[in-house]
């Protein structure tokens, strides 16, 4: 293993693709877009979402459904790591989201402004459902715990702050990823900014026509290793390279050359010592609005050439907020190993606009390095470098 | 890490002299939720209205207001230009982020359905669009972040602000924590911690809370030398109020004397 790296040694997630890496990348291999009205909740707006299903609403009164998401993708990335038992580990804990930060809880608002008093299930459950710190509470963790709330590269950041944290020593082990659940006020928020779709969406695609939103959570576990080989553990795994660079342009839309991007995929390339030919094949934000998958699509093109590889898996997941980047990084992490990637899904008509072309169908990879990008609201742009050692 | 700037919104005002002055008695105001006054420490509006720095955040609400000037006076202070900086971060610490714009977005649902709510309400409501103001208001280029917790987020990004510098991801960085009061917050400060009926925070047991919000903003490098963020530095809560993202306050006082 290489000395200074930090490796990844447990993956966990769950999203519309599946419960779980490997249902999720057979879900994937077949094409299925498991996407439908919303059936969590009643909403007057009639779009298309990617749900989890299999997950009951709330599982106790007051509990926010992003944490029961993550306890999903968790306990999945937990045990594959081998951390049955965490006493004694110095343990990180670094989780993106949007939502869970947010008292979205309509029938707690609405009781208060009607009655001047609410019932306090709700903001019991918001007020220890704060993602990080409720995870060190429940597995008794006493590392650094941050949630990240950078809108839609929250996941994607969340694992570069653990990257950080494990290459300061701050701790030996990080459980970094993203989590969000389906909720009526940003599927009104997004209807309401004109970028959802009422079609499953198609991205990068030329007749793309927006979003569909998604719920879910991905999580890693990243280790030094130093600590790897002490739990006896092989990875062969690694997370070498993280950038992330503001906009400063726009509130909500992104920097029309993408200069932002650019700037972050150059600095994850330089933090993991790689040239962009080094990249086999790029996991995009790639939501299906006009305005992302342009600039995404042409600043990825300057970048890499039009031969490099592009997927975007929101057309299995949807977009998944907070959970995206944590999302994304399992399944980058999982297409390396696996050494295929799934068609991106939705995607039918060349955009010249754009001038890439995403994969079409499951494709294999030979390289050793994949990149992940994120771009949010607020002109956040964030870019995650995975690594596949030579097993040999 | 050495501080080079420093910038204060708080009850008091936004200036040095504000930020050191004596205590004085929270205000009082009326509450729907109960008949007693209801002590707070609350940023006024007269202290929100620089042009210069405020001109281009029209539709911007209160928390971010707040925040982008604290960061405008830790620059100012500084002295360095930082406009076009790819080598200056953000880091923002928040326990609940702009949760009045949250639930004006809940208004609009309410009041107007599903399909009738504000696009600007609803992205002014996302936690991190107070820090994409700042970088919008000064032109940072680097990496823009805001993480948030109920323990201790500023500690935390403190923290991250650490790692950043030392791995030279940043050669500066603008790291700061805030919050903002409003009815819902008040409501639940008053059913989940003990209210200072008085206006006097006690710190020790049994302890006596006064909601306050504001901001503070600190420029740094890892310099060793001058002025250091002081993790240690005394509370200032009796003469702030509580703020439930941290010590960014504190510190900020801590600096400015």
């Amino acid at each position: 293993m290489i000395p200074d790296a930090v490796f990844i040694t447990g993956m966990g997630v769950v999203s519309a693709a599946g419960i779980g890496v490997e249902a999720s990348l057979a879900s994937m291999a077949a094409s299925e877009r498991n996407i439908a009205p919303v059936s969590l909740f009643s909403s007057p707006v009639k779009l298309p979402v990617f749900e989890v299903r299999g997950v009951p609403p709330r599982t106790r009164p007051g509990k926010m459904r992003t944490l029961d998401l993550l306890e999903i993708a968790l306990a999945e990335a937990l045990a594959s790591a081998g951390l049955n038992e965490t006493a004694g580990l110095r343990i990180g804990v670094a989780l993106g989201t949007t939502v869970a930060c947010q008292l979205n809880d309509l029938g707690f608002y609405s009781s208060f402004r009607e009655k001047l008093a609410a019932p306090f299930e709700s903001v019991d459950g918001f007020l220890e459902g704060n993602l990080a710190e409720a995870t060190a509470r429940r597995l008794g963790l006493t590392g650094p715990t941050m949630v990240v709330v950078n809108a839609c590269s929250s996941g994607t950041d969340a694992i570069g702050a653990a990257l950080s944290w494990l290459n300061a020593g701050l701790c030996d082990i990080a459980i970094a990823g993203g989590a969000d659940e389906m909720n009526r006020i940003p599927l009104a928020g997004f209807k309401a900014l004109s970028v959802a779709s009422s079609e499953p969406c198609r991205p990068f695609d030329k007749n793309r026509s927006g979003l569909n939103l998604g719920e879910g959570a991905g999580v890693l576990v990243m280790e030094t290793a130093e600590s790897a080989v002490k739990r006896g553990l092989k990875s062969t795994l690694h997370v070498c390279g993280y950038g992330s660079s503001a906009d400063a342009y726009h509130l909500t839309a992104p920097h029309p050359e993408g200069e932002g991007l650019i700037r972050a995929v150059n600095a994850a390339l330089r933090q993991a010592n790689l040239q962009p030919a080094d990249i086999a094949f790029i996991n995009a934000h790639g939501t299906s609005t006009p305005d992302n998958d342009r600039v995404e699509g042409r600043a990825l093109l300057k970048l890499f050439g039009p031969e490099i590889k592009v997927l975007s898996t929101k057309g299995y997941t949807g977009h998944t907020l907070g959970a995206a980047g944590g999302i994304e990084a399992v399944f980058t992490a999982a297409g390396l190993s696996k050494g295929w990637i799934p068609g991106s899904a939705g995607f039918q008509a060349l955009d010249e606009e754009i001038g890439l072309l995403p994969t079409l169908g499951k494709t294999e990879i030979a390289g050793r390095y994949a990149l992940s990008t994120s771009l949010a609201f607020g002109g956040n742009n964030s870019a995650l470098i995975i690594g596949l050692e030579d097993s040999q | 890490m050495k501080i080079l700037g420093t910038g204060l919104i708080c009850a008091r005002g936004r200036s040095q002299e504000a930020a050191c002055a004596e205590w004085q008695l929270p205000d009082f105001i009326d509450v729907p939720f109960q008949k007693e006054p209801f002590p707070v420490y609350a940023v006024s509006a007269a202290t929100l209205t620089d042009k210069a720095v405020l001109g281009g955040m029209r539709r911007a609400d209160r928390f971010s207001k707040m925040a982008t000037l604290a960061a405008h006076d830790a620059v100012a202070a500084s002295g360095l230009n930082l406009k076009d900086s790819e080598r200056t971060g953000i880091i923002f610490a928040t326990a609940f982020g702009p949760h009045n714009t949250t639930f004006r977005f809940q208004d609009d649902i309410i009041d107007y359905g599903d399909a009738g709510v504000s696009p600007t309400i609803f992205s002014n409501s996302v936690h991190n669009a107070a820090v994409s103001y700042i970088s919008l208001a000064l032109g940072i280029k680097g990496p823009t972040w805001t993480n948030t917790g109920f323990c201790d987020p500023f500690e935390q990004a403190v923290v991250l602000a650490q790692a950043w510098l030392a791995e030279g991801r940043c050669d500066t960085i603008l790291l700061g924590g805030g919050d903002e009061l409003g009815t819902v917050m008040e409501y639940i400060c008053s059913k989940k911690l003990l209210i200072a009926a008085d206006g006097k925070v006690r710190i020790n047991h049994p302890p006596a809370y006064v909601p306050g919000e504001g901001a503070a903003f600190f420029l740094l490098n890892k310099a060793t030398d001058g002025i250091q963020l002081d993790l240690s530095s005394k509370t200032q809560a009796k003469r702030f109020g509580n703020m439930l993202s941290g010590r960014a306050l504190d510190c900020a006082v801590q600096a400015l004397k």
